[in-house]
């Protein structure tokens, strides 16, 4: 029961993909950039799902899919032609797909009401009588494209008797004429082989006709007696397969010049097949020791191929199930046993997709772990060479050079593991595309690019309900109405685009629009309305547009079903925040908006400033962090006996002493001339950090805490410097939010009440 | 003294004897993961004055407890013999720290004498029995109670 689960979870995996694969077909098509290939991904997508659906009685999945697959026939085999109204559709019906499979995969019912009108309208395109029900058991695979290769392969490696020709003759009467030509090396010799017994299997096969070649035979005098010099040419006459005489050969494959040819060009029965040529060629090229043959009767265990590769899976399985003396020679033998496979495929894979595998992420973890160990046992490394005093050698030197790179070299590896395309996570967000201008009557498309952008897994994750609703408020509070755009002289259809791309060393992430832009007198008029800011103040653009991330602002006045939920802007910026990240907006009136997320690479790693304070390092991180500085004593000012704040250029800003906040303070006075970090907490207030020195900037491996600990107040991660101690990454704004209550405590109940309002 | 025959009897667990001061006390050694001399940790905030700080062990970030202090004992100048036990309590690893590791005994369970009741005094709270051995007396600790309470790490 649990194999059949983990069966079934497999299938759901795959499902992701093909749903994947789906989609981007689709939206190939209805761009007009599909050929016949993209139609036949989709049509092997929905079938490959109707399929595995079968094999587990899903019936909603395969009913739906099967009506789906029908309407793509047709248009693969041209009886019905794609047009935008169809493929809009079909794309539905791909979203719809994406549902049943959600819901099959978290085991709940399916309100098949929710899918009846488009499976009406499907069943309307569709050419093909679809009355009754599919019954996934017996459902025949003949209008599928490709013919399915049966190809059990036998794993025995030659430990039984060899069949007698008599009994092979009754099954395959036709004689084929093979020519072997045979040069043994001397190492067949080394092992044990005998040409005399080679020979007399060969002649149980048939009738052999033998020619010993003696050319290079030296003369008696200089003979070596551990050389070989004979070769020998065989011609073969047998009802016997090519692989029959490769089997007699398995053993000394390694240790010889063998070549089979066949005087007959053509084959004339089934047990032959083409397979043979090709097994029998590639044998010829990897010399692995394998017997091998066809069997039409004996079916594959899966009578439902689904491409070439999963054909090529299915035939491994058959290959392990056999109860075959399975050695090491398995593997490769296996991997000949599945190029034939893929050679003789009826499926054009051109762009056939690079091998994976899926791991399990912890995993990945730990290697991930692992190597910033051995980084940090580098650096260790480092230091005691140095400390021995033996970095002049000049051989120290560049052995130590040579495995710094090497270690850098693992660790980015091991983090580009981590790394995926951002690609599955922007085609997701063409369904969001969909349905918010279907339900805004606004026509939308979505353009990608950079989606092969490489972006952390976790961050990945994160980044989905973000982008959804910036997306939807794109669409939603962006794009005009059609009859609005065509009026502006733009087209009717608006663009939303997504982007990402590496920038220094940052993950840019853009959702633009070509919509109106944002209506800067409208949002600072609602803002003072709602009393987020007081009426006259005067703000310049951008911070206008900063606006929208206040808490409790939404620029619709009612309330629509897509965006404006209550959530807004404010909770995608928290949202992004939270995983060190930044948003900002730019737009312009009429053009549209743009709204730009930097993004660190990973979250295992962070960019941080070490400071001292009371002879501990911590570090601070660099994205909170706006200027250093060293003040003058006469620049910091005591408003009351605990609290200080320091004179920046004019402005007054709270001064936050780390020793005394972390409880470091060993009850020495702080260092006669501290240095002050400037800080801007998410809500962007700023505040002065004071330590005692600042001693380096680099990015930190973040460590958790809460592993074997648990929370530490003010205290974020942890993180490990090169010497391999232990230092505090500060959690700014849980720093200042506890200060802040002493110091703006008026502010900041003014702007709860707001958001709760 | 050491009684190697002693720690391969079938009954009862084996223990690693550890001083702190001149105490005598042991840990069973199924929930010891490994021993490492001692390094200084890193101090967290607002942390029980046991809790010494964090170490890296080979990448993890691991808790020091410092067992005098958690006995309420004082704790002694960290010498050479000073040791960090590593200990695996639930999914956690805690380093326990000691001033000498001594022996490694196998005590039967028939040995081990419930620790008396003495007062509502926290020190004993960490003793989950006691053993007699010639003259002298081991305490065993449960390593179990000495885990810093996660409320009382955050009222600290």
């Amino acid at each position: 029961m649990d194999e059949m689960e983990s069966i079934k979870q497999t299938f759901f995996q795959e499902c992701e993909d093909l749903l994947r694969e789906l989609e981007s077909g689709l939206i190939l098509l209805k761009d007009g950039q599909g050929d016949p290939d993209s139609i036949d991904s989709v049509f092997r997508a929905v079938h490959s799902i109707k399929g595995g659906a079968g094999a587990f009685s899903l019936t909603e999945l395969v009913s739906f899919s099967h009506t789906f697959e029908n309407v793509l026939d047709d248009l693969r085999s041209s009886k019905l032609d794609g047009n935008d109204d169809i493929y809009e559709t079909l794309l539905e019906s791909s979203d719809t797909l994406n549902d049943l499979v959600a819901a099959a995969r978290d085991n709940q019912d399916w309100d098949s009401s929710a899918s009846a009108d488009l499976l009406e309208r499907l069943k309307t395109l569709s050419s093909k009588d679809i009355s009754g029900t599919v019954n996934p058991s017996v459902e025949d695979d003949n209008d599928f494209g490709f013919e399915p290769v049966g190809m059990p392969i036998e794993l025995d490696f030659a430990f039984e008797p060899i069949t007698s020709p008599l009994q092979m003759q009754d099954s395959t009467p036709s004689i084929l004429e093979f020519s072997i030509s045979f040069k043994p090396f001397s190492s067949m010799f080394e092992k044990g082989h005998s040409v005399t017994r080679l020979m007399r299997h060969l002649k149980e096969l048939g009738d052999v006709d033998i020619i010993c070649k003696s050319e290079e035979l030296v003369g008696l005098k200089d003979i070596d007696p551990g050389e070989s010099y004979l070769a020998w040419d065989i011609t073969l006459k047998t009802s016997e397969s090519r692989a029959s005489i490769l089997e007699i050969f398995d053993f000394v494959v390694d240790d010889c010049e063998l070549n089979i040819t066949s005087a007959n060009t053509e084959i004339s029965n089934a047990e032959g097949s083409s397979l043979d040529h090709l097994l029998g060629t590639s044998f010829a090229l990897e010399k692995a020791p394998m017997r091998e043959e066809t069997d039409k009767d004996a079916p594959l265990s899966f009578n439902n191929p689904q491409s070439a590769k999963n054909l090529t899976e299915v035939n491994l399985e058959t290959g392990k199930n056999s109860d075959s003396a399975l050695d090491n020679t398995e593997s490769s033998a296996l991997a000949i046993a599945a190029k034939p496979a893929i050679s003789s495929k009826a499926v054009d894979t051109k762009k056939a997709p690079p091998a994976t595998i899926r791991i399990n992420l912890e995993r990945v973890d730990r290697l991930i772990n692992q190597v910033g160990e051995l980084v940090i046992n580098q650096a260790m490394l480092s230091q005691c060479i140095s400390d021995a005093e033996m970095g002049q050698s000049p051989e120290v030197v560049s052995v130590l050079d040579e495995f710094k790179q090497l270690t850098r070299d693992i660790q980015d590896s091991v983090m580009a593991i981590r790394a995926q395309p951002v690609q599955p996570l922007f085609q997701r967000m063409s369904r969001i595309v969909r349905e918010a201008a279907q339900s805004t009557n606004k026509k939308a498309k979505l353009v990608l690019e950079g989606e092969f952008t490489e972006v952390d897994k976790t961050i990945i994750e994160k980044l989905a309900d973000p982008l959804t609703h910036m997306i939807r408020n794109a669409i939603d509070h962006g794009l005009e109405t059609p009859e609005k755009r065509s009026a502006s002289g733009k087209s009717p259809e608006g663009t939303v685009t997504l982007s990402a791309a590496h920038r220094s060393g940052k993950i840019i992430i853009e959702v633009s629009d070509n919509g109106a832009g944002i209506n800067r007198e409208k949002v600072k008029s609602l803002a003072i309305s709602k009393g987020l800011i007081a009426p006259e103040t005067i703000l310049n653009d951008t911070e206008i547009d900063n606006l929208l991330f206040l808490p409790g602002f939404s620029t619709v006045d009612k309330v629509s079903t897509l965006s404006g939920r209550g959530v807004g802007m404010d909770v995608v910026k928290r949202a992004i925040q939270s995983f060190g990240g930044r948003i900002s907006i730019n737009s312009e009136p009429g053009a549209g908006s743009k709204f730009t997320i930097s993004l660190p690479l990973t979250l295992a790693v962070l960019d941080g400033m070490l400071v001292e304070v009371s002879e501990q390092t911590i570090v601070i991180p660099l994205t909170s962090i706006i200027e250093t500085l060293l003040p003058k004593p006469s620049d910091i000012h005591d408003i009351s006996p605990s609290e200080q704040v320091i004179n920046v250029r004019g402005s007054f800003m709270p001064l936050i002493n780390l020793a005394k906040k972390l409880n470091f303070e060993n009850g020495q006075d702080s260092k006669s001339n501290p240095i002050v970090l400037c800080v801007e907490t998410e809500d962007g207030k700023k505040y002065a950090l004071m330590a005692d020195a600042i001693q380096d900037q680099r990015q930190v491996v973040i460590k958790s805490l809460e592993d074997n600990y648990g929370q530490v107040p003010c205290i974020a991660a942890a993180t490990i410097l090169g010497d391999g101690r232990i230092a505090l990454i500060a959690d700014i704004d849980e720093i200042v939010r506890s200060d802040a209550v002493l110091l703006t405590q008026p502010a900041e109940l003014k702007t709860l009440e707001l958001a709760h309002a | 003294m050491r009684d190697i025959e002693n720690a391969f009897t079938k009954n009862g667990n084996e223990f690693v004897i550890f001083f702190i001061g001149e105490n005598e006390y042991c840990i069973d050694i199924m929930s010891l993961r490994e021993i490492r001399s001692w390094t200084a940790p890193t101090s967290l905030p607002d942390s029980p004055a046991y809790v010494r700080g964090v170490i890296n062990l080979r990448g993890a970030v691991v808790p020091i407890v410092d067992l005098a202090l958690r006995l309420g004992l004082t704790p002694a100048e960290k010498t050479e013999r000073s040791v960090i036990m590593i200990t695996n309590i639930g999914d956690q690893m805690i380093g326990l720290s000691a001033d000498a590791v001594s022996d490694i005994l196998s005590i039967e369970q028939a040995d081990i004498q419930a620790p008396p009741q003495m007062s509502a005094q926290t020190d004993n709270y960490f003793i989950s029995g006691l053993v007699a051995m010639e003259n002298r007396m081991i305490s065993i600790i449960d390593p179990l109670r000495i885990l810093p309470d996660k409320n009382e790490t955050v009222a600290a």
